[in-house]
């Protein structure tokens, strides 16, 4: 009995290790849902998306996702800028003014890019920042058409 | 006699003729029931085939959503489209359209093409494919109620894209109108594909044959191993209904579900359970016999033979008959064991017999014993107290049909002058009493013996089963121990009491 008692110990400790990071790895992806207002932004869906497309001359849209994400369909008009490369500088050679109206949107409620690319935005000084929580997922369930 | 015999079954052939008649019953239920839960299980195989069916056209036309919106997104995307939408410039956009249309569907055969439209933001129509249906005049549209109601729309709205199935020369037709400028559409355009070519795919998808028929009967699809034979229970035919926004019963898809499996498994299930039924069956039959054989026939069939044997006897063998009597009391109360009947021992002592022997000789005794034996048996056989060995008791009906039972039987000679009578319907001491007076009274008269006058005197004894004892011997000896107790009180008879005696 004592023979396989190790071996029992090391098949319980990997068992349990495999289940944790497995368990983690499910939290961290599921986890994560945007707060539902950010602090310096004004918050709109689809409709209000389209409304301001048709109201400004010069709507700026920011897609935030990465290419990849990208490739699989995105709102027509919207200019690729991930959040990982967003940045004062960045947003400055897309915006000419700080008080010109922009969209940010990515994936959907449980991606994070929009939500860190528009904290950007605010803490550049942009006044008019327009964060389309819903994102690529709420356009689609809307069936608003999507360019690929 | 035996002329007169007719063949009737025993109670062991009704009662296992009955059991088999009930088993027998049982399968052909289990049969029927089988039948019948097949069936029902055929139509909820059905109906999951419908919603199976349902599920799978529902992804087919979400598929055809999908290809079409490419298409869309394409043909938006193409050089000049923009600008000849802007212009209205039909001839352009017609040869772009052909253009698409042909590279969509003739070279790539992605979607099976009817129709391509293109609109202004005011769903005028500007352009249609010169390739697809024939239409007679391109203005004609097909399916214009999708368009028209896109049209209404005002506001954000107008971007959604709109999809659906309609009719069309009775072929089921998908539509998808999208926009075409981005956010702020300058046009529209419409894409027509035929969906019964698509519906082909339910073949592979729900793995089973298809048959698409239109309305017009005209069968668009049919799977190569299609085979419906009437009748035939391996394969189940389900019909699902497909309807368009303009026909609810645009198309009829017709499958045919595989049953072999599924009814090898319920056939075998029933043929389990049809054998065990059998056997069931055959082993009550064997217990029931069993139970009877060892309960009931054995001591009726042993009584019998007492009763036969204790006739032949007579009443002149007092030593076979003493036996007997005991015999025939001892199975008596086997049988009545289970039952609460009760029964009476009477022992009948001829007082002055000895004395009329030696008087008139041992040849005129048996002569007289002969005379006692015919008066108790008229007696007993006129009194309603032995119709237990009649035909309408239920235990005679237990004995073989040819069982004749001699009343005279219930009566053995024990000894001398001592008469041993079982009374099997004689319940209380009333009805003993009532019936030792009528043996009394039929004895107490003269007998004519060798031209010579004769008087008996006689004393009954009695007892009751089970008051007066379990046990035959028991019963004889307290019926004996009454027939004393009436002859010391010059009584005629008595019924044991023990706390008399």
């Amino acid at each position: 009995m004592n023979r396989f008692m190790p071996q029992l110990e090391q098949l319980v400790t990997c068992g349990l290790l495999t289940f944790f990071c497995l368990a983690g790895a499910t939290a961290h992806s599921e986890s994560y849902t945007s707060p539902e207002t950010i602090d310096g932004t004004h918050k709109i869906q689809a409709e209000g998306l389209i409304e301001l497309v048709n109201r400004n001359e010069n709507q700026i849209i920011i897609d935030s996702r990465i290419g990849s994400d990208r490739k699989l369909g995105y709102i027509a008009g919207s200019t690729s800028l991930p959040d990982t490369e967003t940045s004062c500088e960045s947003l400055a050679r897309l915006i000419p003014e700080k008080s010109d109206p922009v969209i940010f949107y990515c994936n959907g409620p449980s991606c994070r890019r929009s939500d860190n690319a528009v904290g950007v935005a605010v803490d550049c000084g942009y006044t008019e920042v327009y964060w389309f929580r819903g994102g690529i997922e709420a356009w689609k369930a809307n069936n608003y058409p999507i360019q690929k | 006699m035996n002329a007169h015999r007719r063949i009737k079954p025993g109670i062991s052939d009704k009662i296992s003729l009955t059991v088999i008649a009930v088993g027998a019953l049982g399968l052909i239920l289990v049969y029927y029931t089988s039948i019948y839960y097949r069936n029902i299980a055929y139509e909820h195989y059905q109906r999951t085939i419908q919603i199976l069916a349902a599920i799978e056209i529902e992804e087919i036309v979400d598929d055809l959503k999908s290809d079409a919106a490419d298409l869309a997104q394409t043909i938006e995307q193409q050089p000049g489209l923009l600008q000849h939408l802007a212009d209205k410039n039909r001839q352009a956009l017609t040869q772009l359209l052909d253009n698409q249309f042909y590279q969509y569907f003739v070279t790539a055969n992605i979607i099976d093409l009817s129709k391509l439209y293109v609109f202004d933001a005011d769903f005028e129509f500007i352009a249609a494919s010169n390739e697809g249906i024939n239409t007679g005049a391109s203005t004609r549209l097909i399916c214009p109620a999708f368009s028209q109601q896109a049209s209404l729309r005002t506001g954000a709205d107008r971007l959604q894209l709109v999809s659906g199935t309609c009719d069309h020369d009775e072929r089921p037709q998908f539509v998808l109108i999208s926009s075409l400028g981005g956010l702020k559409p300058i046009g529209y355009i419409q894409i027509v594909a035929d969906l019964t070519s698509s519906l082909q795919h339910l073949e592979s998808a729900l793995g089973m044959p298809v048959r698409v028929q239109l309305q017009n009967g005209e069968i668009s699809y049919q799977s190569k191993d299609w085979a419906e034979i009437p009748g035939d229970k391996n394969h189940l035919p389900v019909v699902y209904n497909l309807g368009t926004y303009s026909n609810e019963n645009s198309v009829k898809i017709y499958l045919l579900a595989d049953m072999t499996q599924f009814n090898q498994r319920v056939i075998s299930h029933r043929n389990w359970v049809m054998a065990l039924a059998t056997m069931a069956v055959a082993a009550t039959v064997i217990l029931i016999l069993y139970i009877l054989q060892s309960s009931t026939i054995t001591p009726l069939s042993r009584i019998h033979k007492i009763l036969s044997r204790l006739s032949q006897y007579g009443i002149t063998q007092e030593k076979e008959t003493r036996v007997l009597f005991s015999q025939l009391l001892e199975n008596i109360i086997t049988l009545q064991q289970n039952r609460k009947q009760r029964f009476a021992v009477m022992i009948l002592d001829l007082v002055n017999f000895e004395a009329v022997n030696q008087r008139l000789g041992h040849d005129a005794g048996t002569q007289l014993l002969g005379h006692v034996g015919d008066r108790l048996s008229a007696t007993l056989r006129g009194s309603d107290t032995v119709s237990w060995t009649g035909t309408d008791t239920p235990g005679h009906k237990l004995l073989p049909v040819d069982t004749k039972t001699e009343y005279r039987a219930t009566l053995a000679r024990l000894g001398g002058d001592e008469f041993g009578m079982l009374l099997p319907t004689v319940e209380t001491g009333q009805q003993a009493i009532a019936v030792a007076g009528r043996i009394i009274d039929s004895l107490d008269s003269e007998y004519t013996v060798n031209d010579q006058q004769v008087t008996l005197r006689c004393r009954l004894g009695i007892s009751l089963y089970p008051d007066h004892g379990q046990e035959a011997e028991e019963l004889i000896r307290n019926a004996d121990k009454a027939m004393f107790e009436a002859r010391q009180s010059a009584g005629k008879y008595c019924i044991y009491n023990a706390k008399q005696l």
